[in-house]
């Protein structure tokens, strides 16, 4: 190789000019020494230059061969001197590495933990907003939304009147209970129209998709499973199309199976739930009107465009459709016509976790930012410690050029390995995680490592080397480099620059930290601010466990008794104190809404009525969660069937109907029922979170409102886990085809709640504390590298009578300013960006000052104490000792 | 006479196993060895030599010439003194079996 180099120094960089001239001289030296020789032959000067040029052959064929040739051998030539060099390069980085294996322990650990930390938060927001939804030309997938809740009639005039669409689908969801094969379970199915398939651009993998027909009330008894459930129920037989299971709920008892979709098809899923494993018909009963149908709701409209049509067009089709019905129907409110509209059915799902996600990776961004600092730091010190190695290189004929290049070389391969370290920490605790468990994000679940992961990871690996590598590099062969071979140059400390450099990076790194530590300040206030929010209830020690009787037989009383049964039974359990049940837990979602009119008002003259929040109860419900009664009295025997329609109301309802009167004993009438008179007023209860205020609400009995599916909610002393065994045996020994779809301590569904706060509180906690973290370490290296680099200065000044108490003041005031500085920059930094989080707060203003203070502490005090300890350590320095050594 | 396909690579190698030298001095050498029997085109040789140079078999740098002019030699490397040798014995070989065959050709006639 090297007989190559010193070759290539002739060859290398001739232009095509110069190449052309070689040639040209190579046969214009043949021709004449062949000429010159014929004439000492004898031959005239004429004679000579014709016989050579004849035993020449053609000059100009050649000519331009040798060229070609040449020309492409130079070419190759680059290619292989560039590539023996950088493989020269990461031979010299690796062993130059190797020998400083404690930085290069540290440069890549700190490297793999930030490059990982950047690439896991990408990976997420990739699967959840970047990746495509997995249909076929999914950006022609829009939902469509009417502005208010909707029933099918609207649902198909709004299709009707939106010509822009190619296929259009209502879509719910609901509870089935399955029966008949194996254990009694409780199915998510998606009821949904034929259109619906050619919606999401799937074709079932056997059988059939609905027909319309189908959409019948009286031909609806049709169901499609998904793959998962046909394999793990049916046994994957090709022979279950055609034959009827007991599939319990909207409006059939049982259904035949016509269709199985393929294993790849992901169910679109808008909102959060159980992943729908079956689908049935969305029916629709001819010669309804939007103003009558009181048949099923529709929760979504989801569609296809026609190809070129974009999602505005579709908006304002939607709105100017709705506006006619509106005209038709005075129930349809004017803020319904104003919500009206249409969206990206990508940006539906994501909904509102975009701007949190992207909040997160800028804030990952910041962490990499600090491990940049960091890192540039340590090269900085390890360029000025290698200054004489550079310096000898440089003299034996290194150009700064290529000094910079295996400078930077070394930094590169601290980051590839760094980054492939991280890579694989990433993915490990992607797994570990539970991401989508966790947080509760959509599309979380898929969190792959797909080409637009990688070409992250490539820029971000490639951006760390600019940051820490480049600049550094250049720092490093700065100027002359010549006096550091000179003698008493190897103590030699950072130049003035060089530690200008370092104040910057300490700044720099506070500002970074600042930012972080706000951020996570902010979202721990606000975690605890929501802890001590009165949810109204009590869920200590409180069982929860969810029960699906099959709805065609548990119809009306069968249902009452039932639950009467149940209770009765569970009360004699030891440890329970009291039992009840409601059919929408509190914390879970879900929701009834009913209109009404209560006594006293008047309906509102083109408007829709008021609407409150509805939920049967059953037994002692109140008791069970301790929800204190305010007014009246709670439900009891006396309020059956036969007796006087009754409810209860919270106090938000009574406060809004009747303000400083009396609630007991006045009439309410939901829409379309007859009136139920109120005999007492609950408190309050934060049905939806912590973090959303009371809605009006109201309480019917079971024995008034028969229903199957309700939460049994059992108030008990003891081990919660071995009374749920105890209440799953007792309703299996009352009904073996009765799923228990849940059974959990009320607390944990409260928890749950709060799972995507929880984790984002998490993560960004994660991030603060690395920051201050690394921030710490920064401040720590710079102030160790300068006060070491000052020690004959503090010797001097000892020796001239300077007490320790002076160059520890001294020394800690280097690190003080920068410090100070960044903290300051820091601060207005994090008031301008904690906006970003606004989303995530409750209770507390982005520029809340406590937090803000406290960040402050936080930080400050750690970056003292990072600059105290090398300080202290430099300033205990015997004169002598330090002066004599150089 | 014309040249044998594949000898002229021969030539050219052998020609650089004494020394280092110009193509002017390669066409040279070859002339005189054989007394002009072989008809070699120049513009062939120099082909011929780009083509060795690019097996690796030869290696060029520009020099000067003994009149101090500024030429290109040509020499030998280690992989091209290998082949010279691999193929002078092959050519050995097939030069005896020719032989063998044309010797009693001769005596008959």
């Amino acid at each position: 190789m090297e007989y190559r180099r010193m070759r290539g120094a002739a060859w290398l960089f001739r232009s095509r000019g110069e190449i052309a001239g070689d040639v040209e001289d190579e046969i214009a030296f043949h021709l004449e020494m062949r000429t010159a020789a014929l004439m000492t032959e004898g031959c005239t000067r004429a004679e000579a230059e014709a016989q050579a040029l004849a035993e020449f052959g053609s000059v100009a064929e050649l000519r331009a061969s040798l060229r070609d040739t040449d020309e492409r051998v130079q070419r190759r030539l680059h290619v292989s001197i560039w590539w023996d060099e950088l493989r020269q390069d990461l031979r010299f980085a690796r062993r130059s590495l190797l020998r400083a294996h404690a930085f290069t322990a540290v440069a890549v650990l700190t490297l793999a933990l930030g490059i990982g930390a950047a690439v896991g938060t990408f990976t997420v927001v990739n699967a959840v907003v970047l990746r495509p939804l997995p249909y076929a030309e999914p950006d022609r997938l829009v939902r469509v939304s009417p502005g208010e809740n909707f029933n099918i009639m609207l649902a198909e005039t709004v299709e009707a009147g939106v010509p822009t669409l190619a296929a259009v689908s209502g879509m719910s969801q609901w509870g089935l209970t399955l029966t008949g094969a194996g254990e009694a379970t409780q199915l998510e199915a998606q009821v949904v129209e034929p259109a619906f398939f050619a919606v999401f651009g799937v074709r079932p993998a056997l059988g059939r998709v609905f027909r319309e027909d189908e959409r019948d009330p009286a031909r609806s008894d049709v169901v499609i499973l998904s793959d998962a459930l046909w394999r793990s129920r049916f046994g994957g037989s090709p022979a279950v199309i055609g034959t009827r299971i007991d599939v319990d709920g909207y409006g059939h008892g049982s259904r035949e199976v016509i269709g199985v979709l393929p294993q790849d098809f992901v169910p679109p899923q808008l909102g959060s739930g159980p992943v729908p494993n079956l689908w049935i018909p969305l029916t629709f009963t001819a010669g309804r009107t939007v103003g009558t149908d009181s048949s099923w709701y529709v929760n979504h409209v989801v569609a296809r465009m026609q190809p070129g049509v974009r999602v505005d067009d579709v908006a304002r089709d939607v709105r100017s459709t709705m506006t006619r019905v509106r005209a038709e129907n005075s129930h349809i409110s004017e803020d319904a016509v104003r919500r009206a509209g249409a969206a990206g059915l990508l940006d539906s799902v994501v909904g509102d976790m975009r701007g949190t996600l992207w909040t997160m990776l800028g804030a990952v961004g910041l962490v990499l930012l600090l491990t940049c600092a960091n890192l540039a730091n340590l090269m900085l010190a390890r360029g000025s410690r290698r200054r004489q190695e550079l310096a000898s290189r440089a003299a034996l004929g290194g150009t700064r050029a290529r000094l910079v290049r295996e400078l930077v070389t070394e930094s590169a391969l601290l980051a590839v390995v760094g980054a492939g370290i991280g890579m694989l920490l990433a993915r490990t605790a992607l797994q570990l995680l539970r991401v989508s468990e966790v947080s509760g994000l959509p599309r979380a679940t898929d969190l792959s490592i797909d080409y637009r992961v990688v070409l992250f990871a490539i820029a971000v690996t490639a951006g760390c080397v600019v940051l820490f590598g480049v600049l550094p590099a250049l720092r490093a062969t700065a100027g002359d480099l010549r006096p550091a071979l000179g003698p008493g140059s190897r103590v030699r400390g950072p130049s003035r620059s060089g530690r200008r450099f370092g104040s910057l990076l300490i700044g720099a790194e506070v500002a970074l930290a600042m930012i972080l530590v706000t951020g996570a300040g902010l979202l721990i206030s606000s975690f605890r601010a929501l802890r001590a929010v009165d949810a109204g209830l009590d869920t200590h020690d409180v069982l929860a466990v969810r029960l699906s009787p099959p709805p065609a037989r548990y119809t009306g009383e069968r249902a009452v008794q039932f639950y009467d049964e149940l209770f009765d039974r569970v009360a004699r359990l030891p440890g329970v104190s009291a039992a009840g049940a409601i059919h929408l837990l509190p914390f879970t979602g879900g929701n009834w809404s009913f209109p009404y009119l209560a006594d006293g008002h008047e309906p509102p003259v083109n408007a829709p009525l008021p609407s409150a929040n509805f939920r049967v109860v059953a037994s002692s419900y109140f008791d069970a969660l301790d929800i204190p009664l305010v007014e009246g009295r709670p439900f009891d025997t006396r309020d059956g069937s036969d007796g006087a329609p009754v409810g209860i109301i919270n106090s938000t309802l009574a406060e809004q109907l009747w303000p400083g009167q009396d609630a007991v004993g006045r009439e309410i009438r939901l829409f379309g029922n007859t009136p139920f008179r109120v005999i007492g007023v609950a408190g309050d209860v934060r049905q939806h979170g912590l973090d959303a205020q009371p809605e009006p609400e109201l309480y019917r009995p079971i024995r008034q409102w028969t229903l199957s599916d309700m939460t049994v909610t059992i108030e008990a002393d003891g081990d919660l886990r071995a009374l749920a065994s105890m209440v799953r045996s007792v309703v299996h020994s009352i009904d073996d085809d009765i799923p228990i779809v849940e059974a959990r301590p009320l607390s944990d569904v409260l928890d749950d709640s709060l799972a995507r706060r929880r984790f984002f509180l998490g993560v960004l906690t994660i991030f603060g504390s690395v920051a201050l973290a690394l921030g710490a370490i920064g401040i720590f290296g710079v102030m160790t590298y300068t006060a070491a680099s000052r020690l004959p200065e503090f010797g001097i000044r000892i020796a001239l009578g300077a007490t320790d108490a002076d160059v520890l003041r001294l020394a800690f005031h280097a690190g003080l300013v920068p410090v100070t500085a960044g903290l300051a920059i820091g601060l207005f930094a994090a008031l301008a960006s904690s906006r970003l989080l606004t989303g995530l707060l409750y209770g507390i203003q982005p520029h809340d000052p406590l937090t803000l203070a406290l960040a402050v502490l936080v930080l400050g005090g750690v970056a003292a104490l990072a600059s105290w300890l090398p300080a202290r350590r430099f300033s205990r320095v015997e004169p002598m000792r330090v002066l004599g050594s150089n | 006479m014309d040249l044998i396909k594949g000898t002229l690579d021969m030539l050219i190698l052998r020609t650089l196993d004494r020394e280092p030298m110009h193509g002017y001095g390669i066409s040279q050498w070859i002339r005189t060895r054989t007394a002009g029997t072989l008809e070699v085109q120049d513009a062939a040789l120099y082909q011929a030599l780009r083509r060795l140079e690019g097996k690796g078999l030869v290696d060029a740098a520009w020099g000067l010439s003994d009149n101090n002019r500024r030429a290109r030699y040509y020499r030998l490397t280690a992989a091209g003194r290998k082949a010279l040798a691999r193929e002078t014995s092959e050519w050995c070989r097939y030069a005896d079996a020719v032989f063998q065959v044309l010797e009693p050709l001769e005596r008959e006639a």
